[in-house]
């Protein structure tokens, strides 16, 4: 994984903490951010070239108010955001990248019912967002 | 391009499983659970792949005397720089290190997640 540049932007285009240059996907800043108390990083390996990233932020305990998930694949030898989930600009929504990215959006889900969406469409089909990205380089 | 087998999909399918399986604990309690952690599904190859005796190794000693260098955690450790840099970018998809660059120096950094293993289903 290259590290973040002097600009703090990670190579996946996600801002990063600078202090610890990794990807902080919830940087506190978006309008969900007010009042997050604790945040949660899993990093769920699945193959060799394959990961989730799934991040939580808490207003109050067992509140979840901040979710994103990433799924993430080894392509051209980096690291590259495929799909993501999250709330951070106060609605959920999955974007999908490459050429002919979609974004999709969740009105009035919560960060909760977010993550088990994400599950359930990872899932499914994480192998042809895979084939997707890879068919796009 | 890497072909899905269906294997891969099924390896693919059990971490995500196992994976989630923690975080849905954190939803119900988060004060219950560190803040950094990498979940590994139980799968004998993928874990011998990761830690192997010299990994290990190297890990501990990044922990223990950050090296100014990639070269000269090699010299430390009396290897080759190039397994070095191999173990470290194994280390590396593992969260556990991550490089640093200066210049044309590249210092290997060590990350310390909580590692989960999480049981066959």
């Amino acid at each position: 994984m290259k590290p973040a540049d002097a600009k703090g932007t990670h190579e996946c285009g996600v801002r990063t903490n600078a202090a610890s240059k990794r990807p902080l996907y919830l940087d506190g800043k978006s309008p969900n951010s007010i009042g997050i108390y604790k945040q949660q990083r899993y990093v769920i390996p699945m193959t060799e070239f394959d990961e989730v990233i799934v991040e939580l932020g808490f207003s109050a305990p067992g509140t979840l108010t901040e979710a994103s998930v990433h799924y993430r694949a080894f392509l051209d030898g980096q690291w590259r955001q495929v799909v993501r989930y999250d709330n951070a600009h106060g609605t959920a929504y999955r974007h999908q990248y490459g050429p002919g990215e979609r974004i999709r959006p969740y009105p009035g889900m919560d960060a909760t019912e977010l993550v088990r969406t994400a599950r359930e469409d990872l899932l499914r089909n994480w192998p042809r967002y895979r084939a997707l990205a890879e068919a796009a380089r | 391009m890497t072909r899905i087998t269906p294997a891969l999909r099924r390896q693919g399918q059990r971490a995500i499983k196992a994976g989630f399986q923690w975080v849905e604990s954190a939803l119900r309690d988060p004060e219950a659970y560190p803040d950094f952690v990498v979940v590994l599904a139980f799968d004998p190859e993928t874990l011998s792949r990761i830690f192997t005796q010299e990994r290990l190794r190297l890990w501990a000693e990044l922990h223990r005397r950050p090296p100014k260098s990639l070269t000269a955690l090699a010299q430390r450790m009396g290897r080759d720089v190039s397994r070095v840099r191999h173990d470290l970018r194994i280390l590396e998809r593992a969260h556990m290190a991550r490089f640093e660059h200066d210049g044309r120096r590249v210092r290997p950094v060590a990350q310390a997640p909580s590692i989960v293993i999480a049981p066959p289903a």
